[in-house]
């Protein structure tokens, strides 16, 4: 393991041991970026469903508003994917039960039934002594998905960078080495999603990865 | 990042109004919308929360905790507990809810408490707020059940009998160092000229009175009728009193 990997993981321990789900190199879907660690945490009865039921299939889910009808032909120009693809996959959707199908009209339709939002905050943390530069533009790529952003640094960050940061509504947690301790420096401004697709996405993912290793365990 | 769950124990003898409070104030929470995500938890095992918050539940951690007891006995793959004590859990209009219930079982149930106390730490975590109603015993805090607590409020009526039970659970409290912030009693069903005999037995123990709930007519209506309390008039005096108490709580840090 690297010294990077080694941060990332006690970052990512700091978030899960406050009731976080969270992923290490996470993909920033759409990009070819990895975020260093992604916290996501969950609300209780959207992953009961989903243990339940069976994860939701986000992708094209997503696209169904919490009420009223939607035809699939609107599903398959937003997602750009075929219709036989869409089609089966709302199919196994609506045997799950997370929507209707209606195939009786001209124009097979859907509407959702149980696809809601799974999470209360998508949490984006960075090691913030590497690539700190590349970090900043990935997160410009990537605006409206996280509902709050954090730098973790091993030391005390300059004048500089903080004010960097604290200008773009950026947190800074100063991590303790000889103490495996963190502390909020400055918290990060909360943002309203606005990147509902990959907002989604990236929940859902954090969630499935999360709750399919504590399966692991043997009582 | 989300704060510190808060988590709110209710105890005190039977009979002193203890779940009807907790349920004004699962109600007053709502009302006065300062929590998001409410997880409330009926560990009496004479539970009748679920009647006065008008919820309908099937199965308690207890029956799961029993269930896969006894399928480890057996040798038998059955379902694990994380996912038997995930369907044990209800949901209100707007705060979930869960039964503790009974294990029947005999013989051990250490190893299967450990892994029920972590499960449940862990989806305490996604709350905002978790309300316990415990029962009349002590038993629960011997076995330091509720310990991640931050708040302790005891219930009183007007006996010396609740007061003695009151003076045992903080004694017990202390002595176990049970690690809650805040402690509180609060009255019920308390005439005015009685107020100072609860709150100088309050000074004695060292725990400060949060307010009173008063006998009122449509709590008792409703108790009754076992319609449930979701049901009572926004500005119903003992609503008010305990909103009031609520504010107090949570302007308080854990």
């Amino acid at each position: 393991m690297t010294q990077s990997d080694a941060y990332k993981t006690v970052i990512s321990a700091f978030f899960n041991g406050r009731g976080y789900f969270t992923t290490i190199n996470q993909k920033l879907f759409g990009t070819e970026h990895r975020a260093d660690v992604v916290a996501v945490l969950p609300i209780f009865r959207e992953l009961q469903w989903r243990t339940q039921i069976g994860y939701a299939p986000c992708g094209i889910l997503q696209y169904l508003p919490a009420d009223g009808w939607v035809d699939v032909d609107y599903i398959v120009e937003k997602t750009g994917y075929d219709l036989a693809f869409v089609g089966r996959i709302l199919e196994e959707a609506e045997e799950r039960g997370w929507i209707e199908l209606d195939l009786t009209g001209e124009n097979p339709r859907c509407r959702n039934i149980k696809y809601h939002n799974s999470v209360r905050e998508c949490i984006c943390a960075f090691y913030g002594v590497e690539d700190f530069q590349k970090k900043l533009d990935m997160l410009e790529d990537y605006k409206g998905v996280f509902t709050q952003v954090y730098f973790i640094f091993p030391y005390p960050v300059d004048d500089e960078t903080t004010q960097l940061l604290v200008s773009k509504g950026y947190g800074i947690i100063r991590y303790y080495e000889n103490r495996g301790s963190f502390l909020e420096m400055i918290p990060a401004d909360k943002e309203d999603v606005e990147d509902w697709p990959r907002y989604s996405v990236m929940a859902e993912n954090v969630l499935f990865d999360n709750m399919w290793f504590r399966k692991d365990e043997i009582i | 990042m989300k704060q510190q769950t808060r988590v709110i124990s209710f105890s005190g003898k039977g009979g002193t109004g203890k779940t009807t409070t907790a349920s004004l104030f699962v109600k007053a929470v709502r009302e006065l919308g300062l929590c998001e995500e409410i997880l409330v938890i009926d560990a009496d095992p004479d539970a009748n929360l679920a009647t006065t918050l008008n919820v309908k539940y099937d199965t308690t951690i207890g029956e799961a905790v029993d269930r896969r007891k006894k399928t480890l006995e057996d040798g038998v793959a059955g379902e694990k507990l994380r996912a038997d004590l995930y369907d044990a859990v209800y949901h209100g209009d707007f705060f979930d809810f869960v039964v503790m219930g009974r294990k029947k079982g005999s013989g051990c149930y250490c190893t299967i408490n450990s892994v029920l106390d972590t499960i449940f730490s862990e989806t305490m975590n996604m709350y905002d707020l978790v309300i316990i109603d415990f029962d009349a015993g002590l038993e629960h805090f011997a076995r330091g059940t509720g310990s991640n607590s931050d708040t302790l409020i005891i219930v009183c009526d007007q006996s010396k009998l609740s007061f003695e039970t009151a003076g045992r659970i903080t004694d017990i409290v202390s002595e176990i160092n049970l690690p809650y912030s805040n402690k509180y009693m609060i009255g019920c069903r308390y005439d005015d000229a009685n107020k100072p005999i609860l709150e100088n037995f309050a000074e004695s123990i060292d725990v400060e009175v949060l307010g009173y709930v008063g006998y009122d007519k449509e709590v008792a209506s409703l108790n009754l009728s076992g319609k449930g309390l979701d049901g009572i008039a926004a500005d119903n005096a003992a609503l008010e009193a305990v909103k009031e108490m609520v504010k107090k709580i949570l302007s308080t840090p854990a």
